[in-house]
């Protein structure tokens, strides 16, 4: 319904009555005149009895009408555009509830999806008109629901709905559901997004142009109530190798997202038990610099095989999901690397590879609880068996590398592997960049760069420039004048590829002698020199050792050791163990307890691929027919955290969303009505004024026509009625 | 001229027709003429024929001789050579009393014609008498062309006043039956009365071998309707009232009254009746005027 600018001005409506009033009168008033006979007059008025009974109402209507249109369009009628979106009857709707995880947090007596939920459900209970509104969360895609969207159907399934893990797909869903609408034949149409406005999930519609071409406005209800307490873990980080006897470090970063400073202890469990005392850590209130603080944990791992471990917020606030954050750790016994030695008659008096096999293995196999454990391996000998169960593998002087033999290391490296390559006289350069860089050019190669000419044969030796803040080199010593120096007289020129490569030693002329790379899960190392030292003398410092070990360490890390993963991505499972064909891995979930479990086959490359939806522990095991019970690397686990992004609880600014969005409209309340209202008061006016203006107009003709249509008294007389004699 | 002692006899128009009366008489003789040359037989010097006697002929003119021979009544004919024997009727209804912007009202009119056209009557020798009707005669006169009785055929017209209701078929028939003898009926009215029952009248008239002349005498606002608001119409006779909006009705009103025209103009000229549509717009000495013309024309032929 129009509203009316002036709308006293239809007091004017009373001039509808005006010709029902004139009609009246000029019957009272009628003059008199006498006439010889009324005969012809009766005659004449049952005649046309029925023509002027017609024309009598039709002209009584045409002038009302006439008069009532004219009141309505000097009060000037206007519609708003946005403004019948409260009539729910004639909108077609599309509802997204945000169902990420920072909705959890807590809104007066629930969540704020609990709230999300209500409202959401209020607006699907108005009557539904030929446009019922549909439901979407904004992650894992629509409730489970049948596909037509009956009322008590979808009201079910929202009230099954619950969170689910990662940031909200909000963008996303908005572009679908502004999409489905493109295709209604509704007048007015509506996005209505029921969240929190976080800024993570609200952003990147920014970056959706669909949704600022379309013309269909936003309402955004604010689920998020009045003030949040709450203090999360934003992230954590884990240092350290994941072996026994080793110490894991763990660093926690907190943010306090309340309005006002907090203090909180966190506490580090591992294995359902607490770890060390509780710390108390204080953090200023919401945006301010120190809203933010680290802590950090120190434990030595005693025991192995897998261990579950948390750091918690032990203060409850309003956003509980954040104050736990978990992880998975599988702590091995040592670090499992293998040498690959090269050489021959080219090497030299003094093997490379034993400089390499002192430096990985001091102790050689002694009980001492050295972190390496070592095989030494026979170039010829390398392959697939070779690298089984190893989690780094060094290369000494090696010529070159057969195609399987590439194919096989690509696929260690990709896996999580770590691959040492220590050049040496033998190594055909060429080779090397075929098999290693070329062959697999696609990935970035799996060298840090091209090798190229070896220099320096007669040149006195040069004093490598070192990348003290490389983890391969740092905290080694106090200061960087204690570093040794590092004296290379002979090496390899690499020609850096086009990925970002750390140099950790350098030549003067910039060129790498020590550099590394990630490839896939694993890490790929080249030592333009040999590990012996007849070409430099970095097996006469005190840099090799530690070097080659925290490059064990940190292959450690990645194989096998964290199996902490985000919520909502893919989680490659590695069962090291030999497996039959057939073998499949079975996943059970963390929930609901008894959850169903999925079967995942293993591919050719040893891997099964689970979609981790949910937040928890997960348990694997590989069964099949010839699959042996209980076999070591056939059962695992791996845990699950939310998106850390989710913990990032800064609100969208209203403003910036609804001017970086425009010309499509975004309304902002607290609740549906309210957000309702925002928009009818934003709402344009259309004006309606000319529209009964123009059918005055054609009213006025229509009448004239109508009422002249009999007036013809001017008309001259029928040459029947004037004197003429009989013939 | 000296003004006119009567109130309806205008001896300034008269005079007009006077100056032509030349032609009106032959006219009017040739008219007379071709009455004359169907059998006709007036009172005249020659003896023409008998005829049985009917209850109020004149007993001077009874043929006792041939009463002797025949025992039975005769009157005697005689030739009437130039003699015309003419009544005129003048309706004096209440429909009659109506003047819309005319100058005078039918009623009126007809009075002026009357007198005008007894006048020329008289003064061609001819016997013209008057009968005044509406629902009943109130003036009769019968034939004479003394100048007394003129005078009294004008102070008669003088004294009428409208009556009322019209009467005009019953009256017609009344009247074909009293007079007895052949001659000219000049009817003024506006015949307002049942067209099938006043037509039958006529034809009385005509069977009684009258010849007849209808003066059919309208206002002009009576043929072309000119009202435009809503007016309550009031019957003169009857006094009955109708609410009428014109501008809805005109054009259904001017075809009823011109089917009411039409079927006395048809059936007159079926009856050989002379039917002249007479506006009362139209002066009556130029109307007659052009109405002899006419007539002399079409004799001429």
């Amino acid at each position: 319904m129009p509203d009316f600018k002036t709308p006293w001005l239809l007091l004017g409506l009373l001039a509808a009555a005006i010709p029902v009033l004139l009609h009246l009168l000029s019957s009272v008033r009628a003059p008199q005149a006498y006439f010889p006979t009324l005969r012809f007059l009766r005659l004449s008025m049952a005649k046309t009895a029925r023509r002027r009974r017609v024309e009598h109402w039709l002209l009584l209507l045409i002038r009302s009408l006439l008069l009532a249109l004219l009141a309505l369009a000097v009060a000037e009628p206007f519609l708003k555009s946005t403004g019948g979106l409260a009539a729910a009857g004639n909108v077609a709707s599309e509802v997204i509830i945000d169902n990420s995880y920072s909705m959890s947090a807590r809104s007066g007596a629930g969540s704020r999806f609990d709230r999300a939920r209500q409202q959401a459900k209020a607006l699907l209970g108005e009557a539904a008109g030929p446009f019922p509104p549909s439901v979407t969360l904004t992650n894992r895609g629509q409730p489970p629901a049948p596909p037509k969207p009956a009322p008590e159907t979808t009201e079910e399934a929202l009230d099954a709905a619950a969170l689910a893990p990662g940031r909200a797909s909000l963008a996303g869903r908005v572009v679908e559901a502004v999409q489905r609408l493109s295709d209604q034949s509704a007048p007015r149409k509506a996005v209505y997004v029921f969240s929190d406005l976080q800024q993570v999930s609200f952003r990147p519609l920014l970056d959706r142009p669909e949704i600022k071409q379309a013309g269909v406005p936003l309402l955004v209800v604010d689920c998020s109530g009045d003030g949040l307490d709450n203090v999360g873990i934003a992230d954590v980080a884990l240092a350290g190798a994941a072996i026994v006897n080793e110490h894991l470090e763990l660093t926690a970063g907190l943010v306090n997202s309340s309005d006002k400073p907090k203090r909180v202890r966190v506490s580090f469990h591992l294995d359902g038990r607490q770890r060390g005392e509780a710390k108390l850590v204080q953090l200023d209130k919401a945006g301010r610099t120190g809203a933010k603080a680290v802590v950090g944990f120190r434990h030595k791992l005693e025991a192995l095989g897998f261990h579950l471990g948390q750091v918690v917020i032990d203060d409850a606030d309003d956003l509980p999901a954040d104050n736990v954050w978990q992880f998975c750790l599988e702590v091995g016994d040592r670090v499992q690397a293998v040498l690959v030695r090269g050489g021959g008659e080219k090497a030299g008096p003094i093997d490379p590879g034993m400089e390499l096999h002192v430096a990985l293995d001091p102790y050689a196999g002694s009980a001492e609880p050295w972190r390496v454990s070592l095989r030494t391996v026979a170039a010829a000998d390398f392959g697939k068996d070779a690298l089984a169960g190893a989690q780094v593998v060094f290369f000494a002087d090696v010529a070159g590398f057969g195609e399987a033999q590439a194919d096989e290391l690509e696929k260690f490296v990709a896996r999580g592997g770590s691959a040492v390559f220590f050049l040496g006289p033998t190594v055909d350069a060429g080779n090397y960049n075929r098999r290693l860089l070329e062959r697999f050019s696609e990935s970035g190669g799996l060298l840090p760069g091209r090798i190229g000419q070896l220099v320096g044969q007669a040149a006195p030796p040069v004093s490598l420039a070192k990348d003290l803040k490389h983890p391969y080199l740092a905290r080694l010593y106090e200061t960087g004048a204690d570093y040794p120096d590092v004296l290379v007289r002979r090496y390899y020129r690499v020609h850096p590829a086009d990925a970002p490569v750390e140099k950790i030693l350098s030549a003067p002329s910039g060129e790498a002698i020590l550099a590394a790379k990630d490839y896939g899960n694993g890490r790929v190392v080249l030592c333009a020199t040999t590990a012996g030292v007849e070409w430099n003398n970095l097996a006469k410092t005190t840099l090799l050792l530690p070097v080659a070990t925290r490059i064990c360490l940190e292959a450690g890390m990645n194989l096998g050791g964290n199996h902490t993963h985000r919520a909502g991505r893919m989680v490659s499972i590695h069962p090291r163990a030999s497996l039959p064909a057939g073998a499949e891995v079975v996943v059970t979930p963390p929930e609901p307890a008894g959850a169903e479990s999925i079967r995942l086959p293993v591919g050719k490359d040893g891997l099964a691929v689970c979609k981790a939806d949910q937040v928890g522990l997960y348990r694997w095991r590989v069964e099949g027919a010839g699959v042996p019970d209980e076999a070591e690397g056939t059962k695992g686990r791996f845990v699950t955290n939310p998106d850390p992004a989710e913990w990032k609880l800064a609100r969208m600014d209203p403003a910036t969303l609804a001017s970086g969005l425009a010309p499509a409209e975004v309304f902002f309340g607290k609740s549906v009505e309210e957000v309702r209202a925002a928009a009818a008061a934003a709402a344009a006016e259309e004006n309606l004024w000319d529209r009964p203006l123009a059918i005055v107009i054609l009213l006025l003709v229509v009448e004239a026509v109508v009422a002249n249509r009999f007036r013809r008294g001017a008309q001259p007389l029928p040459g029947r009625l004037s004197r003429r004699p009989a013939a | 001229m000296a003004k006119s002692p009567y109130l309806y006899f205008q001896p300034e128009r008269a005079a007009k027709l006077s100056n032509i009366s030349l032609i009106a008489r032959q006219v009017v003789e040739g008219f007379i003429s071709g009455l004359h040359r169907s059998p006709h037989h007036g009172f005249s010097v020659e003896f023409s024929e008998h005829r049985e006697y009917s209850p109020g002929d004149d007993l001077r003119h009874l043929d006792w001789v041939a009463w002797g021979r025949t025992d039975r009544y005769y009157i005697k004919q005689y030739e009437q050579e130039t003699n015309l024997r003419a009544y005129i009727l003048l309706d004096t209804s209440g429909s009659m009393n109506y003047r819309y912007r005319a100058e005078s009202t039918k009623f009126q009119y007809g009075c002026y014609l009357a007198a005008c056209l007894a006048y020329l009557m008289a003064r061609q020798q001819d016997l013209v008498g008057v009968v005044a009707f509406d629902r009943r005669i109130r003036l009769h006169l019968p034939p004479a062309s003394s100048p007394a009785h003129l005078d009294r055929i004008f102070t008669g017209l003088e004294k009428l006043t409208p009556g009322s209701t019209t009467a005009i078929a019953t009256t017609f028939h009344e009247l074909a039956e009293r007079i007895a003898k052949r001659g000219l009926i000049v009817i003024i009215s506006d015949l307002y009365d049942d067209p099938s029952a006043v037509l039958r009248a006529l034809q009385h008239f005509c069977y009684k071998k009258h010849q007849l002349i209808i003066f059919h005498t309208f206002d002009p606002a009576e043929l072309d309707f000119p009202f435009k608001r809503i007016t309550n119409f009031v019957d003169l006779e009857s006094g009955q009232r109708l609410q009428v909006d014109p501008r809805a009705l005109s054009q259904a009103y001017r075809g009823e009254i011109g089917a009411f025209i039409d079927r006395y103009r048809t059936e007159c000229s079926d009856r050989s009746i002379e039917y002249v549509l007479t506006p009362t717009a139209e002066p009556y000495d130029l109307m007659l005027l052009n109405y002899l013309e006419r007539r002399k024309r079409l004799l001429r032929r």
